[in-house]
Formats: structure tokens, sequence, C-alpha cells
């Protein structure tokens, strides 16, 4: 089985220069999907039509959920507190395209890392009982989420083109979604495999989730933060990304320094999270 | 490298850490100091199963059978020692292991096929042969929720041996499923086997061990009991679940009557023990060979006229035979002192198994039991593939084939 054959070289034994490992494993997790795609197109499918197996309702779920909490923001910041955006600052004077620039790509990583923690778990036992890549699993549910959530966001790019907000600048915004989802894929193999360990990251990712969502310039601008608590925002690893949609798609400029600490972020998340799960995914059937 | 064998195990060990709370094993991991019980679930395996060989694994309960399996299907690493396997691994260790209830069977079978390593056109071509297989066509496109559990695994059992593996790991999958369907997994395990794949089985039924493993391995305690002949093997392990049995009644036998010193037998039954021909003590008996079974008496005083009975049974005290000294016009035995009496039997028709011997002594009339032995449980060794606990004198008379 092919499997096997990558097996026997992930497993290092030798302690191999970091480098190299990290080298190997790289190649392992972008040869996985590639390689084993009837696997890998299985657990898509079975993302998507399971997550709305049994349910009335469907994928409809998937557009209501998201669309009563955007009611409920735009009539708490738009209607209540009258909040107004500055165009010098962010580029437009609508809240709600502020809001749902931020909002929609931070949906599709909170959903991710939502789901993260069962991913590994939920699936004991088929990795007890049968062999095959665990790498898919979080690969696969990283991609299906941001599929699902794409849906909304295609939508609400064609209405700012309709507005007029087009723009060359726009072709950073792809590049900037690959990086972010470099980042929630890191995100979720560390939390899927740490899960494995500690149950109670289950519990405790929707706590840290929330407050995660408050921490990142998403409902308001960084502008609006008094100015001693800004730095607490812009340590959190979200911040760049969120920020740099915001330059891109509504100011039509970008920031190198932005754009620097979102693909350091990202690729150092990924690259400890392969480690650390190629470190553990063997003792996965031991502990489930 | 040539590679004789299609699995090659040697010293297998696997250790698991069991941590009496999850925050244990936190701790461990922070603090560097051991907060775990090692339980040994295999201490150091070795067999070899060459390229188109069958291999039976037997042993009781957490005998370390399942982490055998796993260990080769690959699912978990061993501890310690050296495994080499050579070809495509396909295991059957649970049933249905990766369904999704509320996909439709033929969903699933895409999804297990592709689970098991098939790509997509391989997929492709088998789906009819699964579908025939399993004789789900009705309910195939049903989701699988609604299958009964049979059916379940039917479904499953189809997809697996579909895979067409150099090497099939099938760990006690025919517990479920109608004698029929049974059947028809036997028949094709048989298929699978002849056709030159490698074979690892795995289960409690005996009969299927040996009759579809050429060798067996027996685990016990995570150790390698007993390794050769399926027959011997089953031979061996069956006679140690006899033994076991029947142990564990005689604890169980707390009160036993005291015996009547006023009624003192006449005739004591000192031993009961077995000897080949030349008079040589024999632990283990070996099947058509001849057999001696040898009582001492012993009688203080006066000479006394009774007869002997011997008695052939299984452990748990069931008789296999029985015969007595007293035959129409036979004279009397004269009990006095310590005395012989021998039984012969020219060519010993018991099967493999475990058995011992109860030997009795009886007054002139063969009415009244005076004083009774028992031997030692011993073992029948026996290189007949048939089963039971004798032999029988048979002939086939098969329909369609000319005799």
């Amino acid at each position: 089985m092919t499997y096997e054959k990558i097996m026997r070289i992930a497993p290092i034994r030798k302690p191999l220069r970091l480098l190299s490992l990290i080298i190997i494993l790289l190649r392992t997790w972008i040869m996985v999907p590639f390689r084993f795609r009837t696997l890998f197109k299985g657990f898509v499918t079975q993302e998507i039509q399971g997550r709305c197996a049994g349910s009335m309702g469907g994928v409809v779920w998937y557009v209501l959920t998201p669309l009563s909490n955007l009611c409920m923001y735009i009539f708490i910041f738009s209607v209540v507190f009258q909040i107004r955006m500055k165009p010098i600052e962010t580029g437009t004077d609508s809240f709600v395209v502020y809001l749902l620039t931020g909002l929609f790509p931070w949906l599709a990583f909170s959903e991710a890392a939502l789901n993260a923690p069962g991913l590994v778990v939920a699936k004991a036992n088929l990795i007890t009982k049968v062999l095959f890549p665990t790498e898919v699993l979080p690969i696969a549910s990283v991609i299906v989420t941001y599929l699902i959530n794409s849906i909304g966001f295609i939508l609400f790019l064609a209405f700012l083109l309709f507005n007029g907000y087009g723009h060359l600048m726009w072709l950073w915004f792809p590049v900037v979604v690959g990086l972010q989802m470099v980042f929630s894929l890191g995100f979720v193999i560390w939390i899927s495999s740490l899960c494995v360990f500690i149950r109670d990251i289950q519990q405790f990712i929707g706590i840290v989730m929330q407050i995660w969502f408050y921490l990142t310039p998403i409902l308001f601008p960084l502008t609006m933060v008094p100015e001693r608590y800004r730095l607490i925002l812009t340590i959190n690893p979200m911040y760049p990304f969120i920020e740099l949609y915001h330059m891109i798609l509504l100011q039509h400029q970008i920031s190198w320094f932005l754009f620097g600490y979102a693909a350091v972020v990202a690729i150092f998340l990924f690259v400890t999270s392969i480690i650390f799960f190629d470190h553990v995914k063997t003792s996965f059937a031991d502990v489930l | 490298m040539f590679v004789l064998f299609a699995i090659d195990a040697d010293s297998l060990t696997k250790h698991y850490r069991v941590y009496l709370q999850p925050s244990d094993r936190l701790k461990e991991m922070v603090l560097r100091t051991p907060c775990h019980q090692l339980v040994e679930a295999l201490k150091g395996v070795s067999f070899q199963v060459p390229a188109g060989g069958t291999l039976g694994v037997i042993g009781e309960n957490g005998s370390g059978k399942s982490t055998l399996l796993k260990i080769l299907a690959g699912t978990t690493q061993p501890s310690g020692g050296r495994l080499v396997k050579k070809g495509r691994t396909a295991a059957l260790l649970e049933l249905g292991s990766g369904f999704h209830p509320d996909f439709s069977g033929r969903k699933n079978i895409h999804l297990n096929a592709a689970l098991l390593g098939l790509n997509e056109k391989e997929i492709k071509e088998k789906e009819p042969e699964i579908i025939a297989f399993s004789e789900l066509e009705g309910v195939i496109d049903r989701p699988v929720k609604t299958y009964s559990s049979g059916m379940y695994m039917r479904l499953a059992f189809s997809i697996a041996i579909s895979v067409d593996p150099d090497i099939l790991i099938i760990d006690e999958a025919l517990s479920v499923g109608d004698q029929y369907f049974q059947q028809k997994c036997i028949d094709r395990m048989a298929q699978i086997r002849d056709s030159g794949k490698t074979f690892l089985f795995c289960s409690h039924s005996m009969y299927l061990i040996a009759e579809l493993c050429q060798k067996s391995v027996w685990l016990h305690q995570g150790k390698v009991r007993d390794y050769g002949d399926s027959a011997d093997v089953v031979g061996t392990y069956l006679a140690y679940l006899d033994e076991k049995q029947s142990k564990e009644k005689e604890t169980s036998k707390t009160w036993t009557p005291s015996p009547d010193v006023s009624t003192a037998p006449e005739v004591t039954v000192e031993e009961v023990f077995l000897t080949d021909v030349n008079g040589v003590r024999l632990e283990r008996a070996v099947q058509f060979q001849p057999l001696v079974i040898k009582v001492k008496t012993h009688r203080s005083g006066p000479p006394f006229k009774g007869h002997v009975g011997i008695a052939l049974m299984k452990p748990d005290e069931k008789i296999i035979f029985a015969a007595m000294s007293k035959k129409e016009k036979s004279e009397p035995v004269n009990f006095t002192g310590e005395q012989i009496s021998e039984m012969v039997l020219p060519s010993l028709p018991l099967g493999s198994g475990a058995y011992k011997i109860s030997a009795v002594i009886s007054d002139v009339h063969g009415l009244a039991a005076i004083h009774d032995g028992r031997s030692d449980i011993f073992h029948v060794v026996s290189e007949q593939p048939e089963l039971g606990m004798c032999w029988m004198e048979h002939e086939w008379r098969l329909p369609g084939i000319d005799h």
C-alpha cells in the first residue's frame, strides 16, 4: 500500500536535522490529498453531505446561522449605536460593508477551529481499526469549511464589485485567503491532535473563539480602540489577516508589514503543527 | 534482499500506558515523572508466515490476539521488535468501521473501499461484484442505518474481501450473519487461501481455525505458548481449556464428606497411571499407539475377591468408554497386598485433547463399588485432521463421485 511506503519515510527514528524533517513532512502533507485523492474526495463529500444529512433544512442552516448573527450586529451597531465609518480610515462609510469584509473570513476560521476538537476523536473507531493517512482529516475539514463559507463571501464580493469597490489590488485577496487557510490548517492540526490527549479542549475552544472574536477588529476599526489597549489587539494572530482584507478590498492598498506578519504567523503555526502531529499520530490508536 | 516470508514478526512487544485519570497524562508530559501503569499486551511474539501461508491465531480473552492483529494491520505500532510485511494488507478488525450511517450502501462502498486503499477506477470495477456478493441489490441505495446488523456485516465483509489483498487479516469477523452467509464467507476465505494469498485468521471457533489454517499460533498472556500445525495447536489449546475448566470445578467443590472410618474399604486404589508396552510411564499418549492403563491396589488382610472397572473420561468426568473385568464366567480377582491390574489398549482411538481415567474396585458380583481412584489428567496427541473425542473408522460415499 502506498501509504505504508510514505509512512516508512515519515517516522524519523534517528534524530535527523530539523530542516530535513520539515521538508519531508511538508512533502507528505502536500502529497497526501493527491496521492489519496479517492479517499480525500470521499472525506470531503462525507463532510459536506454528512453535515446536513438527516436534517431537513440541510445547507439552509449554514446560511441562516450567520445571517441571523449579521442582522443582530447590524441592528446593534448601525441602528442602536449608529456607528459611522470614516472613509479616510476604512475606505467605506458603510458599517455593514466594513463588518462583512472581516466577518466572512473570520467565520470560516472560527468554524474550522470549532470543528477541530472532534476531528480525530470522533474518528476513533476508524483510526484504531483501519490504516489510513490521518493527515486527510484536518485537510478535508479545513477545505470543506472554507468552501461552504466562500458561498456567502463570493456573493458579497459581487455586491462590492457592483458598487464600484473593484480594484486591481484585489488580486492580493486570494493570496491572503491562502495564507489564512494555511494558518487555519495549522491551528486545526494542533487542536485536533491535542484534543486526543486533553479532551477538555472541546469545551474550552468555544470560550476561546468567542473572546478571540471580540479581540479582533471585525465589529470596529482599530482606531476606535483606546491607544493603550491597541497593542493587545495587534498581538492577536488573526489581526493581520482581517486588517489585510479591509485594506485590500476597501482601501486598495497593502501593508507589507502586515503581510509579512500574517505569513510568518501562518507558516510558523503550520510547521510546528505538522511536527507535533507527526510526533503524536502513532499514539492516536493507543490513546483513543 | 529476498524475503521468503510474507509476514516476519520478530519478538514483537507492545506496552500500553494506562492512566488512571486523563490529567495524569498531562502531568507526566509536563513534570516528566511517570504517572502511569504499564500494561504489557505482548511480550516478545515471534513467528513467520510464508507467502501463501495461512495462520490461525488463538488464545483466551486478553491474551494479546487483538493487539497482535492491530500491529499486523498497522493501526498501531509495536513498542519493540521488528515486523516485516510484504504486500498489500487488508485487515478486517471490525466490520463496518468507517460506515457513515446516513449514507447509502453504495456510497459507503465507495468510502470504505477508498479507506482500504482502492482507487476510483478499481472501486467502479468492483462495485457490482461487491453488491452481488453481499446480496443487497434491493437495498443498496438505502441509508445503512436502516440495515440489520447482518446486512451491515455482509456489506462490510464483501467490501473487505474485494480489496484483493496479498495479506488478509480477519479478526473474529464471522460472529454475525446467518449460517448461509457464514458458509459463503468461509468458502470465499478458503478460495482466497487457495489462490495463494497470505491469510491470517483469529477466531474462537476451533473448527474454523483447523479448517482454514495450516499453522496456528497460540497466544497466552502475551507470549507464544504454542506454534505449529493447526491440528496440534488446537488440540493442546483445547486440552488446556478442558483442564482449566475441570480445575475450576475442583476448586469450587468446597465441601467434601469425610471418609467414614467404620466402613474403611476392603481394597484401596492407590494409583492409576499410564505406561507404554515396555512399562515406561507416560504423561502424554499418542493416538493409535498401544497404551497400558495400570491400577495399583492395596489389600491389608486376607485375600478379597472382587473386580476392577476402568473408565476413560474427559476431565469434566463425562465417560467415553468404561469396562469391567467381570464378564460371564470370568474368575474374580484375588486382591492381596500390593498388586497391579492392567488394561491394554492395542491402538488408542482417542482424539487429541485432555482425558483422565477412573478406576473402581467392586465386589465379586460387580454390584457394589468398594473404592475408586483417578489418574492425573493426560493428553492425547493426534496427527489426524478430524476433530472430536475419538477417531472412528469411516468411509465417504458422496453424490456425483464414483467409488
